[in-house]
């Protein structure tokens, strides 16, 4: 049995490219960066290099990238970092119903310390409501955060739409782009945003490194107060072999992902189509060409989640049903949720994450195992053989039908 | 002795350190000094309180002229004019 691990946002495998280059500083070139001496200036010069590699990947500066320890420091960082140094315009800050809990939950937090939150909904495709938003903006509005594309169903955001409405009233934008990264190219000239948040780990890098990039002369707050690293901003002795790991991910991705990108989008489609046909009472969720080219999500009705994700699990398939904490919580996906799903469907929810790695023969292999899995446990459903009965039911229930 | 400014003065760089802490506003002064001409004048914003006796001292040590300081309230404006 071989094993088909789809499960690219929960992380991906870092390539040998970037673990042979970080094995050097994890013992050789053990140097504090903040020594004068020779041995620190090495390793500070790597930590340089690396924070170019992930400035060209973004066409950013380089001093305008703020190393940190994922991608969820980097959005905790965006938040708090940015609404506070920015009190004195105002206390009210937007962010979408569809972000990452380590975007709403420091939102919820900053909303307990005074500040007013908006949560933006969202269309049946999980993309972001622009007239709500233009409608909540004001003169107090400090920040707005919209991720790039959205992990669980894949939606690409109109930042540049949300860009031009903040503006207007003179609000930041961050982004978390976190899951488009590995995915699309990313330029945060074009997109015009003031903050940008990346993982290392989802781009085939180590864990525990990640970056969040801001604009030139935008203040912010540090969150964690230490030294001079990362300018002040971001205190703590660096996680050198992660930083290094990191910027060898980006150059790789910088130089492949044009190649990637089809190839991704070539086996996604087959999977999509393929599921569609074998499998009934199948539904893609999100949208389904504003999406990232290497996502396929669905809702698979009569049948446990949970289950569906283990059995396919025994056959080697490894995929998840949704936002992993969200899966760990056995909690209704809170984005299928504001995508308007009824919860009875919502736990059917399954991912197909690839990577540059996929290939022709773990398409076929999940379009050949997938449908089978589906049939056994419908076979095993409450519903049994009248599944088809409650077919009827939903038809006049279900907004989504 | 301390010079506060009545009113801002124009400047050929400068240089924000608002929210950020000891010794950033120094490392900043000794990097941003290299970037402007003997004569041109640095300005330096920063909400760091300590920076009102350590900008004045680090003028003295490196032989720059300290110009003064403007409080407009939010921060304050250092000016510093290079001298060598």
């Amino acid at each position: 049995m071989r094993p088909v691990y789809l499960d690219n946002f929960a992380t991906t495998k870092m390539d040998e490219v970037v673990y042979q280059g970080m094995l050097p500083y994890l013992r050789e070139f053990f140097a504090n960066p903040l020594s004068s001496y020779d041995l620190g200036v090495k390793v500070r010069d790597a930590i340089e290099e690396a924070r170019q590699e992930v400035a060209r990947l973004i066409n950013s500066k380089p001093q305008e990238i703020i190393f940190t320890s994922g991608g969820t420091e980097a959005n905790n960082f965006a938040l708090s970092g940015l609404a506070q140094a920015n009190k004195k315009k105002g206390n009210h800050i937007i962010v979408s119903l569809v972000e990452h809990h380590s975007v709403t939950n420091p939102a919820r937090f900053l909303e307990r310390q005074g500040f007013e939150v908006t949560f933006l909904p969202v269309d049946r495709y999980g993309v972001v409501d622009l007239n709500f938003l233009a409608k909540s903006l004001r003169e107090e509005t400090v920040l707005v955060s919209v991720q790039l594309a959205n992990p669980e169903v894949g939606t690409i955001q109109p930042i540049e739409e949300v860009v031009k409405l903040a503006k207007k009233v003179g609000a930041l934008v961050h982004t978390d782009a976190v899951a488009a990264i590995p995915q699309m190219k990313v330029d945060v000239e074009a997109l015009g945003v003031d903050a940008l948040s990346l993982s290392a780990h989802l781009f085939y890098g180590p864990k525990g490194v990640g970056a969040l990039y801001l604009r030139k002369g935008v203040r912010i707050q540090p969150h964690i107060y230490g030294g001079i690293q990362e300018g002040g901003k971001r205190g703590g002795t660096e996680n050198v072999p992660g930083i290094v790991g990191m910027g060898l991910a980006a150059r790789l991705l910088r130089q492949n992902l044009e190649q990637w990108i089809p190839k991704m989008k070539t086996l996604r489609d087959k999977l999509v189509k393929g599921v569609q046909e074998r499998i009934a009472n199948v539904h893609l969720t999100g949208h389904p060409e504003k999406r990232l080219p290497g996502h396929a999500s669905f809702i698979v009705e009569f049948v446990e989640g949970e289950a569906m994700l283990l059995m396919l699990a025994f056959r080697g398939i490894y995929v998840s049903s949704g936002s992993t904490c969200t899966s760990k919580a056995l909690k209704a996906s809170p984005v299928l949720s504001a995508m308007n799903y009824p919860p009875h469907l919502i736990q059917g929810s399954v991912l197909f994450v690839l990577s540059k790695d996929t290939e022709e023969a773990d398409v076929a292999y999940v379009l050949q195992t997938f449908p089978e899995v589906v049939e056994r446990l419908r076979e095993l459903s409450p519903f049994g053989k009248g599944w088809k009965d409650m077919e009827k039911w939903q038809e006049e229930t279900c907004p989504h039908h | 002795m301390m010079k506060f400014l009545s009113e801002e003065l124009k400047a050929d760089l400068s240089v924000d350190v608002v929210h950020l802490m000891c010794p950033i506003h120094l490392l900043e002064l000794n990097e941003s000094i290299k970037k402007i001409e003997v004569g041109q004048v640095l300005e330096l914003i920063t909400d760091y309180d300590r920076a009102l006796e350590d900008v004045p001292r680090w003028c003295e040590i490196f032989g720059q002229e300290f110009l003064g300081v403007y409080d407009d309230g939010d921060s304050y404006k250092f000016y510093i004019r290079r001298l060598k």
